[in-house]
């Protein structure tokens, strides 16, 4: 009985401290979450409540060639994740190999992570248009063959998109590598060296499998972000088109619930991001684990 | 992995030169070697070079592309965007979200972040590990009850339902970086201030607060970042012109007016949505980029 009392006395203490903001985040996002899954069920549009329809919604989704075109982008989109840990592993290779201005180069390619998504997606439907700079210095290259209308042909759109996202994406992932780099430690790359194994050799099977972790995190970052924030690049660069060959998911949901005021198809949509989230939601549940920070 | 990285400023310390083998194989290397990243560091760079020299051209001389800096550059664009365009409304709310936000989740969490640490109580392990879930929730995920919430607390289109999103939104990832700071602070200097018969909220304002001093400016700083950055939550609760905030502006403004005639007033716009995140990078490289590297890209 007392045991029982003092616990709850200590529980309650601890609510004092945690309440607050344990209440801005049920109300902001977790009470949201139950809703989404709620409606996700039901006919629901911005003017009627609507009634439960069971699993319709996720039917229609998955016979819709949208949902499929959609999802088939994200997936276009996501292979940025691979390719800017191929490139960073690359860069960290090479600045790590020993050369001067080793600083200079990462700051530069590091900016591009900064600005904010919807200010990089204005200046690239600049670079990008007709007539711009991109097409401009492929045609001063004697490469004009190469220059089309990367965000209005439909064919290459997405690709673009691609570009951009991984334009913005190296910097951080550079980062990450290198900032796991430098803590491994250099006896043994030189150690290896000693043994007359090239540079490449070494990295490869020395240095590259101490970034395992860190590789995991950046792949699991750019998972999130390829299922869940791709919507400011599109609905700034094609809005979705040309010829709604470029919409990813998450422009999906934005234009069911807010141009259709479908909240029920809108809301399945949005079970579909959170089924992605989840999965990222438990790994870093499972890595905050491992390293104790729990 | 470690972390946060201690070497995260960005730039680890300078690698030790290596021995390259010597002679023309070495200095060919060496060529390729920073060959290689001229030209990468120049992909990286050059789409903000060529915002940067858009944006002093003249509007009227402007054909399409401008590769070189104009010789008669003019703020003219900047003026235009700032007066006549809303650039300077669009500023001010920008900053009134960014920095509103940055202070609720910073407060909130560091309450949180000492329940946390300081207390052991039934259930904290369940809800730490939803905190750090949580962290991975989206904002896109739940726009729509969100949306539908705020307009029945009749808040839409008012100040606290863009700010409390995005501070509700921005508090996992703030509880968490502050959780993992205030865990290194040596428990004997708060059981020390216990036996001296100090309550809880004087170990929290004389001890916590004071030593957690860097973490505190980490996660408000970066929390205005992302708040600054962000587009949905705001181009969604913030629909009333008045309200709206320098990437909304952009959002709106960017693909109806890419007409040739508009790009360096566009530009100018960008440019100024970039400046402030400019500043708080040169002035705070390492806190900036290690709490970035933990909250990922949003």
């Amino acid at each position: 009985m007392r045991a029982a009392a003092a616990a709850t006395a200590r529980a309650a203490r601890g609510a004092g401290w945690l309440a607050p903001g344990l209440a801005l985040v049920g109300l902001i996002v977790a009470y949201p979450l139950v809703r989404v899954v709620e409606w996700s069920l039901t006919d629901r549009t911005t003017f009627l409540d609507g009634s439960f329809v069971g699993l319709d919604n996720y039917r229609q989704l998955l016979s819709d060639e949208l949902f499929w075109r959609a999802f088939t982008n994200n997936l276009i989109l996501l292979l940025s994740v691979p390719l800017s840990i191929a490139i960073a592993l690359v860069v960290t290779g090479v600045l790590y190999r020993g050369l001067r201005g080793g600083r200079l180069y990462e700051l530069a390619i590091f900016v591009p992570f900064l600005p904010a998504v919807a200010s990089i997606a204005v200046v690239f439907l600049y670079v990008l248009s007709a007539g711009g700079p991109l097409n401009e210095l492929l045609r001063g290259a004697g490469a004009g063959a190469l220059a089309q209308p990367w965000l209005t042909d439909a064919d290459v759109a997405i690709w673009s998109v691609l570009g951009v996202v991984l334009w913005k994406r190296i910097g951080f992932t550079v980062l990450l590598l290198t900032a796991r780099m430098a803590s491994i430690d250099r006896t043994l790359l030189d150690a290896a060296a000693v043994d007359g194994a090239g540079w490449w050799r070494t990295y490869w099977q020395v240095a590259v499998p101490g970034m395992r972790g860190i590789i995991a995190f950046a792949a699991v970052l750019g998972f999130i972000e390829a299922f869940s924030w791709t919507f400011a690049y599109v609905v700034i660069l094609t809005r979705g088109g040309p010829d709604r060959a470029t919409y990813t998911l998450e422009y999906l949901l934005y234009r069911l619930q807010f141009d259709e005021q479908l909240v029920g198809l809108a809301s399945a949509v949005a079970v579909f991001l959170l089924v992605a989230a989840l999965a990222v939601a438990a790994y870093r549940v499972h890595s905050a684990r491992r390293e104790a920070l729990l | 992995m470690s972390w946060p990285p201690d070497s995260a400023g960005g730039t680890p310390e300078p690698p030790a030169p290596r021995r390259r083998p010597h002679g023309w194989r070495g200095a060919l290397g060496a060529v390729a070697d920073h060959g290689f990243l001229i030209a990468l560091a120049a992909v990286c760079l050059l789409p903000l070079y060529v915002m940067l020299i858009a944006s002093f051209e003249r509007a009227a001389d402007f054909d399409g592309a401008a590769l070189l800096p104009t010789l008669s550059p003019t703020f003219e664009n900047y003026r235009t965007v700032w007066t006549e365009l809303g650039f300077d409304r669009m500023f001010v709310n920008s900053a009134v979200l960014s920095l509103s936000a940055a202070a609720i989740a910073t407060a909130l969490a560091a309450g949180a972040a000492f329940g946390f640490t300081r207390l052991r109580f039934a259930g904290r392990g369940l809800l730490l590990a939803g905190v750090v879930a949580t962290m991975a929730i989206p904002a896109i995920v739940v726009i729509v009850p969100l949306s539908v919430l705020m307009t029945d607390l009749g808040l839409v289109d008012r100040l606290p339902s863009a700010i409390l999103a995005e501070a509700g939104l921005l508090l996992p990832f703030a509880i968490f970086l502050l959780h993992t700071y205030m865990r290194e602070l040596p428990s004997e200097l708060f059981e020390a201030a216990e036996v001296d018969g100090a309550s809880r909220w004087r170990q929290f304002r004389e001890i916590a607060l004071p030593l957690a001093r860097p973490a505190l400016a980490t996660t408000f700083l970066v929390s205005a970042i992302y708040a600054w950055n962000d587009l949905l939550i705001p181009l969604v609760l913030w629909q009333a012109e008045q309200l709206t905030t320098l990437m909304v502006g952009l959002a709106l403004l960017g693909p109806s007016r890419a007409g040739t005639q508009n790009v360096p007033l566009l530009m100018a716009g960008v440019t100024i949505s970039i400046l402030p995140l400019a500043v708080a990078f040169a002035v705070a490289r390492r806190a900036v980029v290690r709490g970035l590297v933990e909250g990922g890209e949003r």
